[in-house]
């Protein structure tokens, strides 16, 4: 990754993922950085390519990609997932979407990965979508998708669910079932007309009916015979009627059949309808019959007694009116009533105030209203009633009258019957009585009624003049109790009773007796009295008017006559309707039950009491059947119109039943609604038998509108579109307007592509045409498009065998051929990739593996050319690589599927005109077809010879190196560039006893002594790192247990450019060579020791010897004193031998401590001039910092190099020391003029024991100086370094660091 | 009275030479070529100063410098007497109370010794 810097692009700028409605713009949203897929931009290019695909793709399509299988849908997919798993699994692995199926699809998915494809139909997975498991069915493939190497990348899954179509088909069969099923149960008669052969078909029960054959095809005019005569030209018309195209076809009618054996009539209920083709006839008529003679009849009846019922009301002699609902709309009346009103039979169906609207002030209507909400009657006497004539003028009238409340059957109030009697001149009269008594009297003869007077016992004191002429009595004869004699003696008891009452009380009274007039017959006189009290408030007697109502109690008799006949009629109705079937019943405008049939009562499992007058829930309706009543009601109130529909609602004992109910408005007088009255009848098996059919037409026509493939309905020559479902529509691009239009109209594009003959064929010749992987171009959108369809078009023949249209079935292969264009173009790039492959590659075709395509390089692997391979059987172009062992891989690959590859793999091959042996890694891959099917081999080669031979020729000095190795005593080794140390030669493991495994395991650092490790490994780790030479002594452990020392040296392998490659050490035992230093350095160390023990001894005797010659012989003192001189420096050589073996060894002790290095310079630079007479020692420069440091050693080197100065300068008179300081350090160098020396001594004069040779002769001292001086400034970490040239002298230099004081 | 030395050296020369020294300077010395009876050594001549060789029988030097500072009743100064060039290490290192530098000028050993027993 050194190169990229990573692009930042977001997802919605690959072109790739453009489009793709609702899942285009998820993929494009989502952040797939944290998806196993990664960023989009780093999609395999096949992954790029099938998601462009499927986001263009309308069917449902879904990728799981790697091993993660990570989801990718498109919007067709997007359903399967429900409402549960969508969106979330988008970029997640179909393992967690798809767990609770897991177990099934698993092994499906990773046999698709090992590019197994797999696909099955209507395919049923237990899916939980939705939060819960449903059983959904699919058709669906899985097939691999293959990445440009072609290994398997992941799964594309292509699915339609069929789920719905499964359900589809399973109800169509139930529905079909159901039908049956009802006919039968129902006990319908069904037929099925031909209108071309005049001919129909019923089942057994309709030619029961008819009395026909059962196997008998039945004409018409058969039928129609059996038929009532009343009804026949009535059917047929009807029959016609539906037949007719502008009809709509519907065909319902009620008839008689008499039944041509038995001549049992039977009334039917037909319904159906007929079915037109395109030329707008029919071709088919068929439907139901039903037995309906028991409610035809029932209905009949009713309808008489209605009729009745009505009639006597209107006859009636007395002024009666029926006014009906809140309004009071008149809707009965009878002619005394009309005359009164002066209105005419047009007031009927008026609501009363519009009659009469001058009735409103006088509270008539509110009385009305009383009796017919509150269930009263009310009785009125002499009331005055102004009526306004139509001429304007004014007329009162006084009338006893009754309010009653009018009943319907079911005893619900619907209105008020109303029965007056004109009392104005009775009124009249008593007005005037009232006005005066004696005007009264003498008016009272006058009058048109009976008048009398009684004082205030019970006997009559006056009776007027048309009493007696009523009676045919004389004054006198009238007056007492006489009245007595003329009245009937069943009234005289309750006349006098009544009178002697109201004198005794004091009060009105009023009776109807009957009186005997002169003709001898009884008449009925109705007789009021009043007592008379006169102006000082006595009381005198009663005043009394009768008059005749013979008349009226005729008319009151022939109204109770008429009341006792509704009575009946009533209890006729209720026999009636307590015996049908269907439900009857009347709901007031509150939608309470005013009246209810008994089967109705029985449906409802309920009694009339707990029923009426209460409302629909009360009454067990379910609160939407309730409310769809209380709607309608209002409805009906509204309109005034009947509304009939269909209910489906449990009955009590039969269970869920289907209601075809007539709701009939109850108007009342005034024309408005006061009540609703309801018929309901069970139509539950006709209904049912209907639905099943229509639902399963719906079904079918569902299944083809919804089916996923392109179905088309074409009638006529001219193919006129009578069907096109929206999977045709899609195809062409267009929308439901198409339906009506020709198919040349809306797909003119298609004139020189064959389909209109093809079309025109079918309908000439009924023979069926199918072709496959048609080419249609169409023009969608006003651009032409390239499809590919399988289609068929099928004749559609009528009853006759008459081809009258051509159905079109097709499917949009297009997607299938672009894919093979896709494939075709991959084969293109495969080629290309071959072509230009920078490696070798050819791709072996079929069994015989025929090289079908290979590139330069492979030739030149081959040693072949072109015309030698191409197109051959490899083994035939290339004989040369026969019995090899390639023929069984390649095979082996063709037939497994597996690929496989080698590498450095050895085969002898043409070249250079001979054959040679050449290494290839290779790989041969199976290619597969789309359909999984192994078509051939993908090779690829690399010639690896030079490879393998470098490396062998590497092994190879390896190996010898190795040789080499194991074959010295020394130990040698190697490390990586880490310092691992990865090779040791035999001499280690033969001389630690340990193996290679043991190194290997516990590493070399065992072998070495403790006390040495810790030291070793630090300097070790330090060469390394520094890349500089290794070199360090330590103790090895023998296999016998003993540590001897070993000298390692290890240097860095470079190559070229200077990089470390390798390190190779050896470790050399110095053991011998250590204990002979050792030894030589204890018998230094022994022998300075012994040495100075004479030394002291001589000294301290010469010592004693000047002490006592320095008073007596000078000469001797002297000589003495020479003698100790020689001791002393005696004594400083083998000190100085013993220092240096002990510097070998590590001994050399150092005290330090911080001082004025200046002043012990000028202090060494003094005492040494004191050892000479010749030199000068000129001191340049100062050193003003102090220096930590052991000051007597560091004095031993000045003094060393002042010494030597002088010494190896016999010939000169100076030696210059110069100090100065450098950043850090103090440097101070000693330059003499004297002899000098050359390069090839100055650098080895540090080293120990060594002196200038040459100069031997002249130059006294062991040569261990230099060494111990150099050592000496080592240890201060300071650097110490000469000049010199022979002749001119040298100068040595040396730096001690300063170190600051912080 | 003369102050009283114990001199240790398996060399009888230098013995004899420093007796020879100190009594020249008024000491009384009594030398021994073994170390191994030092402590008896000590309770039998209770000495005012003892110098010690090094490489001496038996046990050497140092571990009788050590055996004599470990007895805490001997308070007598015990000097290094020896040609090692590393002499002043080895002094603080037995804990020694001083040493003498073979091979010595005399006016430093005589100043040495007076340095401790005055």
């Amino acid at each position: 990754m050194k190169n990229s810097a990573p692009q930042v692009v977001s997802s919605h700028e690959y072109p790739f993922l453009q489009g793709g409605g609702e899942m285009g713009a998820l993929i494009r949203a989502k952040d797939w950085s944290n998806t196993p897929l990664g960023e989009p931009g780093t999609w395999p290019q096949s992954l790029c390519t099938m998601v462009s695909v499927m986001l263009d793709n309308p069917f449902g399509m879904y990728i799981a990609w790697g091993k993660e299988y990570t989801q990718i849908y498109n919007d067709g997919y997007r359903p399967i997932l429900g409402t549960t798993k969508h969106p979330y699994a988008l970029g997640i692995s179909t393992r967690e979407t798809f767990k609770e199926i897991w177990h099934i699809i698993e092994s499906m998915f990773d046999g698709v990965m090992n590019g197994k494809p797999v696909g099955f139909p209507d395919f049923m997975l237990p899916l939980n979508r939705n939060n819960f498991v449903e059983d959904c069915y699919f058709d669906f493939s899985y097939s691999p998708i293959r990445k440009e190497n072609g290994e398997v990348g992941g799964v594309l899954v292509t699915v339609i669910e069929t789920t719905n179509k499964k359900r589809a088909e399973a109800d169509l069969k139930e529905s079909k079932d159901q039908l049956q099923f009802a006919i039968e149960a129902a006990e319908l008669g069904t037929w099925d007309y031909n209108p071309l052969t005049n001919k129909f078909i019923g089942n057994n029960r309709l030619k029961d009916w008819f009395g026909l054959q059962h196997d008998a095809e039945i004409e018409l005019p058969l039928a129609l015979a059996v038929m009532a005569e009343k009804d026949r030209s009535r059917v047929e018309q009807a029959i016609q009627r539906a037949l007719k195209y502008e009809s709509g076809g519907l065909y319902n009618i009620e008839y008689s059949i008499i039944n041509a054996l038995t001549r049992q009539e039977r009334i039917v209920s037909a319904k159906g309808r007929a079915w037109f083709g395109e030329d707008k006839k029919a071709y088919r008529f068929n439907g139901t019959l039903e037995d309906i003679t028991d409610q035809a009849i029932a209905r009949k009846k009713i309808e008489e007694s209605e009729h009745r019922f009505r009639f006597i009301l209107e006859h009636s002699l007395d002024p009666i009116l029926i006014l009906k609902g809140e309004n009071m709309v008149l809707e009965i009346a009878n002619e005394p009533l009309l005359k009164l009103w002066s209105v005419d039979k047009n007031a009927l169906g008026k609501p009363f105030l519009e009659i009469l609207p001058e009735m409103k002030e006088q509270g008539f209507f509110d009385m009305l209203q009383d009796v017919y909400f509150n269930d009263k009657i009310i009785k009125g006497n002499e009331t005055p009633v102004t009526f306004i004539r139509p001429d304007g003028t004014k007329e009162i009238i006084y009338f006893n009258f009754t309010y009653q409340p009018y009943r319907e059957e079911n005893g619900k109030i619907t209105g008020v019957l109303v029965i007056a009697s004109n009392v104005t001149w009775q009124v009249e009269a008593k007005k005037q009585v009232e006005e005066s008594e004696e005007r009264f009297r003498s008016l009272a003869n006058d009058m048109a009624a009976f008048v009398f007077t009684g004082d205030a016992e019970t006997n009559v004191d006056f009776v007027n003049r048309q009493w007696l002429e009523f009676v045919g009595l004389k004054t006198e004869e009238g007056l007492g109790k006489a009245w007595v004699t003329v009245t009937h003696p069943d009234d005289v008891e309750h006349m006098s009773g009544t009178y002697e009452d109201a004198v005794s009380n004091q009060k009105p009274y009023e009776i109807e007796i009957r009186q005997l007039n002169t003709n001898g017959e009884y008449c009925w006189v109705l007789w009021k009295g009043i007592p008379r009290i006169t102006k000082d408030g006595r009381f005198a007697g009663m005043i009394g008017v009768g008059i005749d109502i013979t008349y009226r109690k005729k008319i009151e008799q022939a109204l109770y006559d008429q009341q006792a006949e509704t009575e009946k009629l009533q209890r006729l109705y209720e026999a009636v309707t307590a015996n049908t079937p269907d439900l009857i019943y009347i709901l007031d405008l509150d939608c309470r039950f005013t009246y209810a049939n008994p089967a109705l009562l029985a449906m409802w499992g309920k009694s009339w009491d707990e029923a009426i007058g209460k409302n629909l829930l009360e009454n067990g309706y379910e609160p939407w059947h309730a409310a769809m009543h209380e709607r309608e009601i209002c409805e009906i109130v509204l309109t005034k119109k009947s509304i009939r529909g269909t209910v489906s609602f449990p009955h009590a004992e039969l269970g869920k039943r289907i209601y075809d109910y007539i709701f009939a408005p109850v108007l009342n007088s005034e024309g408005n609604v006061e009540a609703i009255a309801g018929t309901t009848r069970d139509i539950t098996d006709i209904t049912t038998a209907e639905e099943d059919l229509l639902k399963s037409e719906q079904q079918m026509r569902a299944m083809v509108e919804t089916a996923p493939f392109p179905i088309g309905v074409y009638i006529g020559r001219e193919m006129i579109i009578q069907f096109a479902n929206q999977s045709i529509l899609n195809a062409w691009g267009k929308g439901n307007d198409v339906i009506g239009k020709s198919f040349k109209q809306i797909l003119p594009e298609l004139d020189n592509q064959d389909v209109f003959k093809q079309l025109d064929d079918v309908y000439t010749t009924g023979v069926p045409y199918h072709t496959k992987n048609q080419k249609i171009d169409l023009v969608i959108d006003g651009e032409t498009k390239c499809f590919y369809f399988n289609y068929s078009f099928t004749p559609l023949t009528d009853s006759t065998g008459k081809v009258y249209g051509v159905m079109n079935t097709a499917a949009d292969v297009t997607d299938l051929n672009l894919a093979k264009l896709a494939i075709q173009k991959s084969e293109e790039n495969l080629r290309s990739t071959i072509l230009q492959a920078p490696v070798a590659m050819c791709f072996f075709k079929g069994e015989n593996f025929i090289v079908d395509l290979s590139n330069e390089k492979m030739f030149e692997l081959w040693g072949k050319t072109a015309n030698d391979v191409m197109h051959k059987p490899i083994f035939e172009g290339l004989p040369e690589a026969k019995d090899q062992g390639f023929e069984a891989i390649l095979q082996g690959v063709y037939t497994t599927g597996t690929t496989f590859s080698a590498d450095g793999v050895p085969i002898t091959l043409p070249r250079n005109g001979g054959i040679e042996l050449v290494y290839v890694n290779f790989v041969y891959e199976p290619y597969r077809e789309a359909n999984g099917i192994i078509s051939g081999i993908l090779a690829v080669a690399i010639d690896v010879t030079t490879q393998l031979t470098a490396r062998k020729k590497i092994e190879e000095r390896e190996q010898k190196f190795r040789l080499l190795a194991d074959s010295m005593p020394q130990h040698i080794w190697t490390a990586d560039t880490n310092g691992n140390l990865n090779y040791y030669n035999q001499s280690v493991y033969d001389y630690s006893g340990l193996t290679p495994q043991q190194i290997d395991t516990d590493g070399w650092i065992q072998i070495v002594h403790p006390d040495d490790r810790e030291e070793n490994i630090k300097a070790w780790i330090h060469s390394v790192n520094a890349g500089t030479d290794f070199h360090f002594e330590h103790r090895f452990r023998r296999y016998d247990g003993e540590y001897r020392w070993q000298l390692s040296r290890a240097v860095p392998q470079r190559d070229e450019e200077g990089n470390i490659q390798m390190w190779v050490g050896t470790s050399t035992d110095i053991q011998e060579i250590k204990q002979m230093d050792q030894q030589k350095d204890d018998f230094i160390s022994i022998a300075s020791h012994e040495m100075k023990t004479p030394l002291t001894t001589a000294k301290g005797y010469l010592e004693l010897l000047q002490m006592q010659l320095s008073e007596e012989n000078q000469t001797i003192l002297l000589y003495a004193s020479k003698a100790n001189q020689a001791l002393e420096r005696l004594n400083g050589l083998v000190t100085e031998l013993l220092d240096a073996s002990k510097i070998q060894n590590g001994q050399l002790n150092y005290n330090i401590s911080t001082f004025d290095f200046n002043a012990m310079l000028d202090e060494t630079i003094e005492n040494i001039q004191h050892t000479t007479k010749i030199h000068t020692i000129q001191k340049t420069g100062t050193a003003f910092h102090p220096v930590t440091g052991d000051k007597n050693r560091l004095q031993q080197v000045l003094i060393n190099l002042l010494s030597n100065a002088i010494k190896y300068s016999p010939n000169a008179d100076k030696v210059f020391i110069k100090v100065e300081e450098q950043p850090g350090k103090i440097q101070v160098s000693v330059q003499d003029f004297g002899i000098g020396l050359s390069g090839q001594h100055l650098d080895k004069i540090f080293n120990r024991y060594y002196r200038v040779q040459e100069h031997a002769i002249y130059f006294q001292g062991l040569g261990i100086g230099l060494y111990l001086s150099s050592n000496i400034i080592q240890r201060h970490d300071g650097t110490m370094w000469a000049d010199s040239e022979p002749g001119k002298g040298s100068t040595f230099y040396f730096t001690i660091p300063i170190y600051s004081e912080q | 009275m003369k102050k009283h030395i114990l001199i240790y050296d398996d060399d009888p020369e230098i013995l004899f030479l420093c007796t020879a020294i100190l009594s020249k300077y008024n000491y009384e010395a009594q030398t021994f070529s073994r170390c191994d009876n030092i402590i008896a050594d000590i309770e039998k001549h209770k000495p005012d100063l003892i110098l010690m060789d090094l490489w001496i029988p038996d046990i050497g030097g140092e571990k009788t410098i050590a055996i004599v500072k470990e007895d805490k009743n001997i308070k007598t100064p015990i000097l290094i007497f020896s040609a090692n060039a590393d002499i002043k290490n080895l002094t603080k290192k037995v804990n020694a109370d001083g040493y003498i530098e073979k091979p010595f000028a005399i006016n430093i050993f005589i100043e040495t010794i007076q340095k401790y027993i005055g």
